[in-house]
């Protein structure tokens, strides 16, 4: 085995003038890779495949791979490094949102609905407020690594941490120029994804795989934190503009959204983020006139990829800190304003699709509120900022009301059919094929679960097949919430139509008029007779031969969403949420601390209540600490922090209580009613968060994370909630 | 320079094995790779995460800052250990029954922290063991049925009952639509 | 994973090998103890060294004991062991407090408190992989000539990052060092240096034996306290510290106080003029808030770690009032940083 490592650009942009490999000043057997080196096109596909493998003439991000080295030790890889001279003439570089040229956009979506201009010139009020996010890191604690090797036989085999075996084996078969059968993918089991095992894992998987071929030998590359904070893929930061008109009544009457998503310096999956980010950027809000422009822009930064939540969570914060300005703008509570306007049955998204019974947004917020008991708290607390001297400790109460479309965006669904495929062993077992990984979201267990309830079997009839593409079926990648909605709907199908078949031809041999039943494993006859599952199918795959039951999913018809224009049914349901947060602010240092969140979600079902409560208390840390703690700082293109000493996350001692209220209105179309529920609470603990901190300080916080370097300087800015009442527009008044 | 290299005889979960390794071999890489104990993971390699956590003469401590090399005589115990037989060791059970390993990669420094705290403090509060893991990052949970599952295991370590709490959920059912 | 270079390790297990061996070395050859400073150092890459000497064998370097006037900490102690020394706890509480603060317990359990008041300065452009450093053509600390931080200084302005030296340095602590040549014993405060490279006054061939606390600074003597600033209650590093010792006569009145910043300077930075601010006088919140602005002026942090160094200069103030209001029983108008909880 030789082990591999990257050479990375440490310049945000630049010309490659030379790259020079000097052998005699690595360790013996050192091997080098570069650009010129490849066996095919120079691009890792995904949507498209402008993500180069290795930098070719001209690199546009600090940490861009340049040149690959492998040696046969990790140490002999890491002074190979230094036997890699790259010459670069600095180029002009674009660092954030700010400089980034609009013209030049890696994808722009654009939808409207009704006329928001006539809207807003209708309008009695108007608001306005910008909002921005930062980069957010996903530090699963796994860092990313990946062994590949040929067999005997010629076939490529790459193995390593990734959600997506089947985005992989793409990649690989692209790049590589090589027939589907000859390469195969297959994931371990994942210590944590967040999305950052969705796109990434493609390329050091070619990088492995590269090697691997020149070299003629199994090559790993496993990263340091740093290389890994360094090179992988992030969440986008946003700056996301929202003009609001709202009638005297508080009611909303029009909506116009500018939406901006820094998409770093290749495209990976920025269109597809920016897309959900548009889908959910009005948030859980009636209004007839919506425009929604979102556009994300080039950088010279990391490619910005997925992250739990893929856009909406950035485009829910702007719009639920929105709602609060136009609640201060309109002399409103917080849950008053979102009462007057949710969503509820029968109403319209921006996309004109209109809502079923499964639209839970008004039960939440209902829910939350009463909890929390939070109307009565806020106001007291606002009362009590005003009476409050300096330096007396600040307590605050903050809401969010959020939902989250669940599984692919649009027709992606349609276009996959994602298979299940299942077989009878001649143990009589059923073994079960998805590309589906557990990544810590349970799938393990629930697939288990929903196979066993929709089939009548435990868990002993079961074998699950290791999601590696030479056995498994394309059933898509592990992302969007799609695996328990999606993929275990077809599971329960093919399950229960593999049960149906062998009870059938069972009755058939035994000559029984009535149906058999089968349950907890054993197939049962009216008349008292009891076969265990597995003797039953035992005796099936003896006498009839193998047996092999695929199923494909089949989105609703009613689900189809036009492209161009943005109009039909982005998703057939979705999860919805609302989070109070509480938290108490130092007055001295203005730090935030945390003490508790309420969060209540409807789940459609919960499958595993524990599982599914387990998703939303550590989708909310997440959340939480986006809003609070979590900072990407660079200088001039570089990692400022880049290890986890430095880009903070919440230890132990930082988390706040979270009590997970699960609701249940159940969506026809998933397992037994389950709507996708991974990436829900990632939407409404920043918002909340920073209400609360709000209500707590009065400071007007509309940027994340909100540190107290951050809460002091608009404090003494003068950014507070007294002056957003005067700053919201009176048409009426103006006009008259 | 010639790497110098270390022959011991190390004492891993009650065994004694005789490794020899390059003396500049952290204890977590030679567990991991000298000795195939991979149970143990890493997260950071510079003392910042608390993944590499075992026990070194029952005290907790960072694998990646300590030398193989300084391991002689000391009695090391790694998640390996930690069942005994057939029978899950309670962290392990109640951790199971919680589901407070997500992805389980933190899961094991986790574990063997715990292990250490409640040697030292059988039945400590939520407290103690906000402190006692309070150097171990998990990016899966919010900690909470980390913080529950060591609490049950002190239970069942002082032979009580223990059930995993129901009321974790504070579910609401609502009614089946058509049965109203 | 991150890996160390090699070196040749030797682990003697009396002082006068360890002494031996240093005394005829450079500075490739290098003292461990608990290891926790020095290998993510080499694994990063900005320390080096072929031969590394433990101490962690040698049995009379660690403990704990009292005599002649002294406490006398074995630069080996673990700092758990400190913490959970009742003495120390007991007579030494802003000590306890500090060491209990230090990173999180598994590292507690390996780092020594020797170690500790050795740590090396620290800095955004200096703790970096080798690859970062390169691209900045390194600093002033290690290998280039620069600092980032202060481009036209002509010194490097990392920082201290030690949290037990501040309250040591407060408490009036001397040092024990040993070399071939003998021993010497300095104030702590002497020990520091005003420079991130230079930082500490040792050479190459001394080796910390022991660190000794006077009985005049035990609680029976003198109040004590120690705030530290951080993002988290664990792991991280101080990015602003504050230490006090209080003496009081019978009526009260201040006949001394001290009052070290850490992290905010090269070395642990006495509050100037603090003793006579706050001479004769009672602490209440009016002569607390004076001292507090004294800090102020002592604080002039430099960008170089988390938290803005602006916004870290005015928490100083706010510090330094809470740790000597703590001191003074005022009501705490502050919330307490979470490692005091």
């Amino acid at each position: 085995m030789l082990f591999g490592a990257t050479v990375r650009s440490p310049i945000p942009h630049a010309r490659i003038d030379t790259i020079r490999w000097q052998p005699e000043k690595a360790p013996a057997g050192a091997f080098c890779l570069t650009a010129l080196d490849l066996p095919g096109p120079n691009g890792v596909l995904l949507l498209n495949d402008d993500w180069p493998i290795l930098a070719d003439n001209e690199v546009r991000h600090v940490g861009e791979p340049v040149a690959l080295v492998a040696a046969a030790s990790r140490l002999d890889a890491r002074r190979a490094l230094a036997a890699v001279e790259v010459e670069y003439t600095p180029l002009d570089s674009v660092l954030d949102l700010s400089e980034a040229d609009p013209e030049n956009p890696l994808a722009v979506i654009q939808l409207e609905h009704g006329d928001v201009e006539r809207a807003l010139g209708a309008s009695d009020v108007v608001v306005e407020g910008e909002y921005r996010t930062g980069h957010q890191e996903h530090i699963y604690i796994e860092c990313q690594a990946m062994t590949a090797w040929y067999e005997p036989d010629g076939a490529l085999v790459v193995k390593g941490s990734m959600q997506c075996p089947y985005y992989v084996h793409k990649a690989l078969v692209h790049a590589l120029e090589l027939p589907p059968e000859r390469v195969r993918a297959e994931a371990t089991v994942v210590g944590g994804g967040f999305g950052g095992k969705e796109d990434y894992p493609s390329l050091i998987a070619l990088h492995a795989a590269l090697l691997a071929k020149a070299t003629g030998r199994p090559v790993r590359i496993a990263y340091d934190r740093h290389e890994d904070i360094v090179g992988t893929t992030k969440r986008h930061p946003s700056v996301i503009r929202h003009v609001t008109g709202i009638d005297e009544q508080g009611q909303l009457m029009a909506m116009d959204v500018d939406l901006l998503l820094d998409g770093g310096s290749y495209t990976t999956l920025t269109p597809v983020v920016l897309s959900r980010a548009a889908l959910h950027a009005g948030g859980v809000y009636r209004c007839p006139n919506v425009r929604i422009r979102a556009r994300a822009l080039r950088t010279n930064t990391a490619t910005n990829g997925a992250f739990r939540g893929f856009g909406a969570p950035e485009a829910e914060f702007a719009v639920e800190r929105q709602m609060d300005r136009v609640a201060r703008a309109m002399g409103l509570d917080p849950l008053e304003i979102r009462l007057r306007n949710v969503l509820e049955e029968g109403d319209e998204l921006p996309t004109g699709q209109v809502l079923d019974d499964t639209t839970s947004a008004r039960l939440c917020l209902e829910k939350a509120a009463a909890l929390t008991d939070f109307r009565r708290r806020w106001s007291e607390l606002e009362e009590e900022r005003r009476q409050r001297a300096d330096g007396e400790p600040m307590r605050g109460l903050g809401l969010s009301a959020f939902f989250h479309g669940a599984g692919f965006t649009g027709n992606g669904e349609r276009r996959m059919r994602s298979p299940v495929k299942v077989a009878l062993r001649e143990d009589g077992r059923i073994e079960v094929f998805t590309a589906m990984i557990d990544m810590g979201q349970g799938s393990a267990v629930v697939f288990p679960q929903i196979a066993c309830e929709a089939g009548g079997l435990t868990e002993d009839d079961l074998v699950f097949a290791e999601p590696d593409t030479a056995r498994v079926p394309d059933s898509g990648p592990t992302v969007a919430s799609r695996t328990t909605m999606v993929i275990g709907r077809v599971l329960a199908e093919a399950i229960a139509e593999t049960v149906e078949l062998v009870q059938a031809w069972w009755r058939g041999t035994k000559d029984l008029e009535e149906d058999l039943t089968v349950a907890e494993g054993a197939v049962q006859s009216p008349d008292g007779s009891s076969w265990t599952w597995r003797e039953v199918a035992a005796s099936y795959v003896k006498e009839k031969g193998s047996l092999e039951v695929s199923r494909r999913y089949e989105p609703p018809a009613w689900q189809q969403l036009d492209e161009e224009t943005y109009q039909g049914v982005a998703y057939p349901t979705y999860g919805w949420g609302a989070d109070v947060v509480e938290v108490e602010v130092d007055p001295d240092t203005l730090e935030v601390k945390a003490q508790k969140v309420t969060a209540v979600c409807e789940v459609g079902k919960a499958i595993h209540p524990t599982l599914c409560a387990g998703q939303i208390e550590g989708g909310t840390l997440q959340a939480v600490s986006w809003g609070l703690m979590e900072e990407v700082k660079m200088e001039e293109g570089r990692y400022l922090n880049d290890r986890l000493a430095t880009y903070i996350i919440p230890t132990i001692g930082d988390s706040p209580e979270i009590e997970v209220h699960l609701l249940e209105q159940p969506y026809e179309g998933g397992p037994f009613g389950a709507k996708g529920v991974g990436e829900l609470p990632m939407d409404g603990g920043a918002p909340a968060a920073l209400a609360a901190v709000e209500n707590a300080t009065g400071i007007w916080a509309d940027e994340i994370p909100a540190t107290p370097e951050r809460l002091t300087a608009w404090q003494e800015a003068g950014d507070v909630v007294e002056s957003i009442a005067g700053e919201a527009t009176k048409r009426s008044s103006s006009e008259d | 320079m010639p790497e110098q290299t270390t022959t011991l005889e190390l004492r891993i979960n009650g065994e004694r094995r005789v490794v020899a390794f390059p003396t500049h071999h952290t204890l977590l890489e030679v567990l991991r790779e000298e000795c195939g104990l991979t149970g143990t993971k890493h997260g950071c390699e510079l003392g910042e995460c608390g993944t590499c956590a075992v026990l070194v003469d029952g005290r907790p401590v960072l694998s990646c800052l300590a030398l193989a090399a300084e391991m002689a005589g000391r009695e090391i115990q790694t998640v390996e250990g930690l069942q005994e037989g057939n029978r899950l060791h309670p962290l392990q059970q109640t951790f199971a029954d919680l589901n407070a390993a997500q992805c389980g990669y933190c899961t094991p420094g986790v574990l063997m922290t715990a292990k250490g705290l409640l040697a030292d403090n059988p039945r400590p509060s939520s407290e103690e063991i906000r402190e006692a893991l309070s150097g171990t990052l998990c990016r899966c949970t919010g900690y909470h049925k980390i913080i529950q599952a060591v609490e049950g295991a002190a239970a069942l370590s002082a032979g009580e009952d223990w059930t995993p709490a129901e009321e974790v959920l504070h579910g609401t059912r609502l009614p089946e639509r058509g049965s109203e | 994973m991150l890996r160390l270079p090699p070196f040749d390790f030797h682990t003697p297990g009396s002082l006068a090998e360890v002494l031996e061996i240093v005394a005829g070395e450079g500075p490739e050859t290098r003292v461990v103890a608990g290891g926790t400073d020095l290998w993510p150092n080499m694994k990063r890459r900005h320390q080096r060294a072929e031969r590394v000497v433990s101490l962690m064998a040698i049995p009379e370097l660690a403990g704990i004991h009292a005599h002649n006037g002294e406490l006398a900490l074995g630069s080996t102690t673990t700092l758990e062991d400190t913490v959970r020394t009742r003495v120390v706890a007991e007579r030494f509480p802003a000590l306890a407090r500090a060491v209990a603060s230090i990173s999180s317990p598994p590292l507690r359990n390996m780092g020594t408190i020797g170690g500790n008041i050795c740590v090396d300065t620290r800095c955004t452009y200096y703790n970096q992989t080798e690859e970062w450093r390169r691209s900045i053509d390194y600093c002033m600390k290690e290998k280039g000539t620069i600092c980032w931080v202060a481009p036209s200084s002509p010194r490097c302005w990392a920082h201290t990052a030690s949290d037990s030296a501040p309250v040591l340095c407060a408490l009036g602590a001397r040092v024990e060092m040993k070399s071939k040549q003998g021993e010497r014993i300095i104030p702590l405060t002497d020990f520091y240096r005003d420079d991130g490279i230079e930082y500490l006054d040792k050479a190459a061939n001394e080796v910390v034996t022991r660190i000794l606390i006077p009985d005049e600074s035990d609680s029976t003597h003198c109040r004590s306290s120690f705030w530290k600033l951080r993002r988290r209650g664990s792991i991280d590093f101080a990015v602003l510290s504050v230490a006090a010792a209080v003496w009081t006569d019978d009526g009260d009145r201040v006949t001394d106080a001290r009052i070290y910043l850490g992290a905010v300077g090269s070395r642990p930075l006495p509050v100037t003029g603090l003793a006579e601010c706050l001479e004769g006088k009672v602490l209440d919140e009016e002569t607390v808030s004076e001292a507090a602005a004294l800090a102020r002026k002592t604080a002039t942090p430099m960008d170089n770690t988390d938290f803005q160094a602006q916004w870290r200069g005015v928490m100083a103030a706010r510090y330094t009032e809470a740790a000597l209001g703590e001191i003074a029983g005022l009501e705490p108008r502050a919330l307490p940083p979470p490692h005091l909880l």
